[in-house]
């Protein structure tokens, strides 16, 4: 061993400090007088030091400090120890790293296009210039339309600032995350998702509404609303944990899917459980959109109503069903 | 609405009443008493004393009991007939016993500290009576009147009010009720919870009705004694029980809604303006309609309410009515709303009536709909008709339509009505006559 690599490291495992000693012996501690001057009021003053034995081979010596130093990942004190290609202690609360200078490292990662490239694009303030004002603009749209008294401009207010404050706690928790995980809080990122995931849901839910009003449609609409918004939860999952984490896509995937499913059950329980359905709500959804958008012709009264009657063998179906579960 | 400006006995204050509810009535009950004995101190005569005595060893107080606990779940009172080895009482006194006989039992107290067992022989469910044999037979025992007296001769009604001993009311028979549904008698006597099932009984001792529910203050009602004598004399006919209680209940709920609905199907529905159109109005004498107006200065639209309801029906189980109808329109109109800002008002104001009905999961199965859009009488409706079937009455439905008129940017109508306890296509019958009924007013 030519030269020994000191380093110190970070809570989570990354490298605060790099020193490269050359010359042997050299010293470790709190002191100024050492070759690396650890900051940590744990460490001893003098705390140890590294040397060449007679073989020739780098040993570290306690120097009698008062918290020892302790050999990882065993948890051993030691007193004096010959290193190996890579050799972790801990002193006080600092963990220290010994690597031989010819410790052989990977080749270099191909660098990655496709998702990661969109992930890093996504950090980009003119791509929130763009998108954080449509937000709003859908934001308020909703409020507008959802007030029906002459205090509308007080409701579109109310809606922006609940989305500006909602969504403000909501980014910043993500970029809190982000800088625990990758070092940085990706802050521009975060809120482009936040408004993406936003106006996917706003247009799957007024999307959905629309088309089951067009074609007279019900049950399948009703699935394929929670199908869509459960999509756009997952997107919205899978991009902030894409942005903010270290993990492999594979996992960020399987994660978002997970909450996804999750948040989709919580929401809407009765389409998945027969069980959670309370009997006397009247399930069904009429809704209105002005009447130029009607895409399927009107039935008249006799062929309406004769057509519920299969209402009846649906009835008599779950009847039965019912019966044998419950003889 | 009708419910909050008007009292309702059937459902809400009928006469039996869990343990807990009696401290809450207490303070009232005893201020009616004093008013009582001050009357009768003042009248001289007091012929309910001598009733009183007279008639104190034919009524029972009906306890059901829990047979987990051996507590009582609920209490009512009942009277002897025939003999004295039959009682008879309310239907929803002991619809515990009916609808989970394998948890509870029926027992009687008298006032003279008689007890014994009761056994449920047969209902009438649609005039909330039932006939149970009592285990021994009373000493004592009621007639029922052959004929109706005339207003406001003297009534006695008896039983035991609020589980506090046995009490007899004094108040007139006040004729039948106007325009019932299910026929009533007015009685002006102050009935209270416990005496549900006690005897409504001339100075002769002749059974007029049966004690059911109240409206408060005066206002009580009876059930007519002639649908007591015809419970009587099947139950003797029959030589004892009725062998399917359940089959024949249902049977009784069908006839009924038969009855009704025949009477609604036979004539063009009545119909009243809402805005520019014409709408289904008082269908039926028992229908009470009211109207509301919104009147706050600040909507951007005008808003009209009207419902209607039979206000009656028959009690099932305390989360349970049927044999009712109720029905209402919202005519919304706003000049400064856009296209879909008034779609969307209407829309939730759609969304906001009738969106649920009462009743557990084991009594009645989910709602089946369909929906799509119906052109009738030059309008143009986005509709859906709802049904679910009753789990113990096979062939019993509940039937829901509800539609909003389409093609006006600015203006539009929705209406629900809601058929509870009727035959599938009986019922469907009336949905299409009522979707038929609107229009535009000429």
């Amino acid at each position: 061993m030519e030269e020994v690599i000191l380093e110190i490291l970070g809570r989570t495992g990354k490298v605060k400090e790099r020193h490269r000693l050359a010359e042997l012996p050299a010293t470790v501690g709190r002191g100024y007088g050492n070759h690396v001057v650890v900051d940590d009021p744990y460490v001893s003053p003098l705390h140890l030091r590294l040397e060449r034995g007679e073989d020739g081979r780098v040993a570290v010596r306690d120097l009698g400090s008062a918290n020892g130093t302790v050999l990882l990942p065993a948890a051993a004190k030691i007193d004096r120890l010959v290193l190996g290609p890579e050799t972790l202690l801990r002193l006080g609360h600092t963990t220290l790293r010994l690597r031989d200078a010819a410790f052989a490292v990977p080749e270099a990662q191909p660098l990655a296009g496709g998702i990661e490239s969109f992930m890093a694009r996504l950090d980009s303030g003119r791509l929130l210039a763009l998108v954080l004002p449509l937000t709003l603009l859908a934001a308020a749209l909703d409020g507008y339309f959802s007030s029906f008294d002459d205090a509308e401009i007080m409701s579109l207010v109310f809606v922006l600032v609940v989305v500006l404050v909602g969504g403000g706690v909501w980014v910043s928790l993500w970029a809190l995350a982000s800088r625990g995980m990758a070092g940085r809080s990706y802050f521009f990122a975060h809120c482009t998702v936040a408004c993406l995931g936003l106006l996917g849901l706003s247009l799957v839910d007024s999307g959905t509404s629309l088309f089951s009003f067009a074609f007279a449609l019900e049950e399948a609409v009703s699935w394929g609303r929670a199908l869509a918004a459960a999509g756009c939860l997952g997107l919205l999952f899978f991009c902030h944990l894409g942005v903010a984490s270290l993990m492999r896509h594979r996992s960020v995937l399987g994660l978002s899917i997970v909450l996804a499913l999750v948040l989709t059950l919580l929401f809407e329980p009765d389409l998945f459980f027969d069980d959670w359905q309370d009997p006397g709500q009247i399930p069904v959804s009429l809704p209105i959109w002005p009447s130029g958008l009607q895409m399927v012709a009107s039935e008249d009264t006799a062929s309406f109503f004769g057509a519920a009657t299969e209402l009846r063998a649906r009835l008599d179906d779950e009847r039965r069903v019912r019966e044998e579960e419950e003889p | 609405m009708g419910a909050d400006t008007l009292p309702l006995y059937p459902m809400g204050e009928s006469l039996s009443m869990p343990f807990f509810f009696r401290i809450v009535v207490l303070s009232f009950c005893c201020g009616l008493w004093a008013g009582i004995s001050a009357a009768e101190a003042a009248g001289g005569a007091a012929p309910s004393r001598d009733l009183f005595e007279r008639h104190r060893s034919g009524i029972v107080q009906v306890r059901i009991v829990d047979r987990a606990t051996g507590e009582k779940t609920s209490i009512g009172s009942g009277f002897a007939v025939q003999d004295g080895g039959l009682v008879v009482t309310n239907y929803h006194v002991v619809a515990d016993l009916f609808n989970h006989p394998d948890l509870h039992r029926a027992e009687y107290l008298s006032d003279d500290n008689r007890r014994g067992e009761l056994v449920l022989v047969d209902l009438d469910i649609v005039h909330d009576l039932a006939l149970v044999r009592a285990e021994p037979a009373l000493p004592d025992f009621f007639r029922l009147a052959a004929e109706m007296p005339g207003r406001g001769e003297k009534l006695f009604a008896m039983g035991n009010p609020l589980d506090l001993g046995l009490t007899i009311v004094e108040g007139t028979f006040s004729g039948f009720i106007q325009d019932a549904m299910y026929e009533q008698i007015h009685f002006t006597g102050s009935l209270n919870p416990g005496m549900s099932g006690g005897p409504a009984f001339l100075e002769n001792g002749q059974v007029v009705g049966v004690n059911v529910a109240t409206a408060g203050n005066q206002v009580s009602f009876l059930v007519p004694a002639r649908f007591a004598a015809s419970l009587v004399d099947e139950a003797l006919d029959d030589g004892g029980a009725a062998d399917d209680l359940l089959e024949k209940t249902r049977r009784q709920l069908l006839g009924n809604q038969e009855q009704l609905l025949a009477r609604l199907l036979a004539s063009p529905l009545a119909v009243s303006e809402l805005g520019p159109f014409v709408v289904p109005g008082q269908v039926a004498p028992y229908v009470k309609c009211w109207g509301q107006t919104a009147t706050e200065s600040d909507l951007l639209y005008s808003q009209v309410v009207t419902s209607c309801s039979s206000e009656e029906g028959i009690y099932l189980s305390d989360s349970l009515a049927t044999g009712q109808i109720f029905y209402g329109h919202t005519f919304l109109e706003s000049d400064e709303l856009d296209p879909f800002r008034f779609a969307a008002l209407f829309e939730s104001s759609l969304a906001e009536s009738q969106s649920r009905l009462e009743g557990s999961a084991e009594e009645v199965g989910d709602f089946q709909c369909r929906r799509d859009f119906v052109e009738h009488n030059g309008m143009n409706f986005t509709a859906a008709v709802c049904f679910r079937e009753y789990q113990r009455f096979p062939g019993l439905y509940d039937a829901v339509l509800k539609a909003a008129t389409l093609g006006e940017a600015r203006r539009g109508l929705h209406t629900y009505v809601v058929l509870t306890g009727v035959d599938f296509g009986r019922g469907l019958e009336f949905l299409q006559k009522y979707l038929e009924a609107i229009g535009w007013k000429r």
